[in-house]
């Protein structure tokens, strides 16, 4: 099997709850003296599941029955697996509600997130009881959430994964007995692996292989909350390269960057805007060699036309056009009236682009922008997109993330 | 005396006045980026009646008067990018002898290239002498276009001229008869490494003929069609040449075509694209795959 298409083994990642503590405290309301303790300490050791090659998980050991009966079955899907032993539980909490209020439990079902029910809290409530009596309900919560990111193909090098929180403020009501959720935490107030999410709830972060603790970090200023978690890999995109042959002659086949990463992070964003605002995005473009590495005839020639160093538009169309592969490198593109033009492509989907040998980053995730479907934007150098030049910044906005996450 | 000195006096306050009323447009007018059109609408408003100058009017005077150094260092200009549109907006034909001043401060050709855009605004003959002479003159080796920035500018050069033959006849006769590899056999002074060399002759033809193509000459598109007719063998080398000529000598009427330089590098890639997809656009296409055997 050729190798480009060994590597396009889709990446994968796993979450799970390494370790999830929670205790409450009541003073009125406890069989066992007004304490109630669930600790459960989950690792890649304790784990009970087995990972299968084909990409499906089995259960292969099960809670004990009264473990089961306590806290409900843990369910697993093919890639992730969700649990939550106070959330699954007939007398525990998800989400701020007290599931041993709901007829036959509560279960949400398999889903590709993780939801944990207490991120994090320490508070302590305490009010009167109409008969007079003081009545306190501490909690104290502790949750760490890992992240194994695995690929054949990344080996030592970083790879973007893609997380998005939703956070949700509790606080308990002495009226009720019961949690009730006070409002979203803004994005602004979150932080994973110490990096800030963006106004979407979301963040990239660049992980080379392994695990890796991305519990997500909620301001202080928030004694309780539930947050839902979900993590994925960014989008590789595989294209096939090939170059004039004339490089041989100059010292060798011409490097190519064999992998380009955009992991764009933008300092923030105050509006929703589909047009102008900045978002976080993650893709990464592999480049591998086609079957014709080298341009195949009519292509192969550096006069009658010059294929090397391009100085005329009719022989850039035909050059780019041509199906032999995806990317042509050539030494240089420079047309009269225009100017130099570091990448040629076109904005639809599937086009293929001509590229400089020595163009930098910036400008082949550009062209695979137009590999893409994406056109120009005019207005600023930091947009990716940006046609008055060659761009200085990697700037996109939604309709382009979408388009680079596809 | 007294009298006397008074006397003198006034005369002198009077001519001063009178000469600073009587000059004070034609100076405005000369180097103004900013008021010529303002002005021309305020006069048609007023059904020709001059209005009165305020100084509110005398801003734009002491704008006109900042020298051409000064206005591009306001828009910005950056001499090693094509210069862009906002420096097209303060070009005026007053400027042409400065603007070759410039072109001659600088030593390299490559540092010349944006001055030599400049100069197509408004420039005539004297622009066009001035990068004739630069092409003509040029003697020992230039290095392959990849990597010889003076190389590439020289060839730009060429071509822009076309741009200024609208304006001139010498430029217009010296791409018509540069348009012939036989000129630069004669003429050319500099050489170029091997692999380059036995086919710069011919580049510098084409350049040429880009550039008449591109001041929209009818004899430009003589000579392509008259080129067009050659034995295949023959018309090869020169196919995608004449497809590109005939590009420009149609794009050269479109009413874009007078800022075509200053756009942005998108904009003019998509004028050319949209040149290309025209029923005259697809036949040369077809014509020149045909030429060169592309499926």
């Amino acid at each position: 099997m050729p190798l480009h298409l060994l590597a396009q083994v889709p990446r994968q990642t796993q979450l799970w709850v390494a370790s999830q503590q929670y205790s409450r405290q009541d003073s009125n309301d406890s069989r066992y003296g007004g304490v109630e303790i669930v600790n459960r300490v989950f690792s890649e050791n304790n784990k009970n599941v087995d990972y299968l090659p084909e990409g499906s998980y089995t259960i292969t050991k099960s809670m004990n029955r009264a473990w089961n009966n306590a806290y409900g079955k843990t369910l697993y899907t093919d890639k992730w697996w969700w649990t939550n032993p106070t959330g699954r539980s007939r007398t525990g909490f998800f989400a701020g509600v007290d599931l041993s209020l709901q007829p036959g439990g509560y279960d949400p079902g398999a889903r590709p997130q993780l939801d944990i029910p207490w991120g994090e809290a320490n508070l302590i409530e305490t009010w009167e009881t109409g008969d007079g009596n003081l009545r306190t309900v501490q909690l104290t919560a502790k949750t760490k959430i890992n992240i194994r990111h695995i690929s054949n193909d990344y080996r030592v090098q970083q790879g973007g994964i893609r997380f998005t929180v939703l956070a949700t403020e509790l606080r308990f009501s002495p009226q009720t007995d019961n949690w009730i959720e006070v409002g979203p935490i803004p994005s602004s107030k979150i932080k994973i692996y110490n990096k800030q999410l963006d106004c979407e709830g979301q963040i990239i972060l660049s992980l080379g292989l392994g695990d890796f603790d991305v519990t997500p970090k909620v301001d202080g200023s928030y004694s309780c909350y539930s947050f839902t978690m979900t993590a994925e890999p960014t989008k590789d995109h595989y294209r096939t390269r090939s170059y004039h042959g004339y490089f041989m002659y100059l010292g060798g086949a011409p490097s190519h960057p064999g992998r380009v990463n955009l992991f764009s992070d933008p300092d923030g964003c105050s509006t929703i805007d589909t047009v102008d605002d900045a978002v976080s995005v993650g893709a990464e473009l592999f480049i591998t060699d086609s079957i014709f590495v080298s341009f195949p005839s009519p292509f192969n020639t550096m006069s009658n036309p010059d294929y090397l160093n391009i100085r005329k538009l009719a022989d850039l169309d035909r050059l780019r056009d041509a199906g032999f592969s995806q990317v042509k490198q050539v030494q240089s593109i420079d047309i009269p009236l225009v100017g130099k033009v570091a990448g040629y492509g076109q904005p639809f989907p599937g086009s293929n682009f001509v590229i400089e040998i020595n163009a930098s980053p910036l400008v082949w995730m550009h062209e695979l922008g137009h590999n893409l479907g994406l056109r120009h934007r005019r207005e600023s150098p930091k947009y990716l997109m940006y046609g008055g030049g060659i761009p200085t910044g990697q700037e996109l906005n939604r309709t382009e993330r979408s388009a680079f996450e596809r | 005396m007294k009298k006397l000195l008074s006397i003198v006096v006034f005369v002198a306050a009077t001519a001063t006045v009178w000469f600073f009323w009587s000059h004070e447009e034609s100076i405005s007018s000369v180097v103004s980026p900013f008021n010529g059109k303002d002005e021309e609408a305020a006069s048609s408003v007023q059904n020709g009646i001059p209005e009165p100058r305020s100084l509110v009017q005398s801003v734009p005077a002491i704008q006109s008067r900042l020298s051409l150094k000064e206005r591009l260092a306001r828009v910005e200009f950056d001499k090693t990018q094509f210069p862009k549109m906002a420096v097209a907006q303060i070009l005026e034909p007053q400027d042409e002898v400065d603007l070759i001043t410039l072109f001659y401060q600088e030593t390299s050709i490559r540092d010349r290239l944006a001055y030599m855009v400049m100069m197509t605004k408004h420039g005539g003959d004297k622009s066009a002498l001035a990068i004739m002479d630069m092409i003509k003159d040029q003697k020992g080796v230039f290095d392959g276009p990849a990597v010889d920035k003076n190389y590439t500018a020289l060839h730009q050069g060429l071509v822009l001229l076309g741009h200024i033959s609208v304006r001139s006849d010498v430029a217009r006769q010296f791409l018509t008869e540069a348009s012939d590899v036989e000129y630069w056999k004669l003429h050319r002074q500099y050489t170029m490494p091997e692999m380059y060399e036995s086919h710069e002759d011919r580049n510098l033809a084409e350049g040429a003929l880009f550039g008449l193509a591109s001041g929209g000459h009818p004899e430009a598109m003589q000579i392509i069609q008259s080129m067009k007719e050659w034995e295949t063998n023959r018309i090869a080398p020169w196919a995608s040449a004449l497809c590109d000529a005939a590009m420009w000598f149609g794009l050269s009427k479109t009413e874009d075509w007078p800022n075509f330089l200053f756009m942005d590098q998108s904009d003019k890639l998509s004028l050319c694209s949209n040149w290309k997809k025209t029923e005259t656009g697809r036949e040369w296409s077809a014509w020149s795959d045909k030429i060169r055997g592309i499926q």
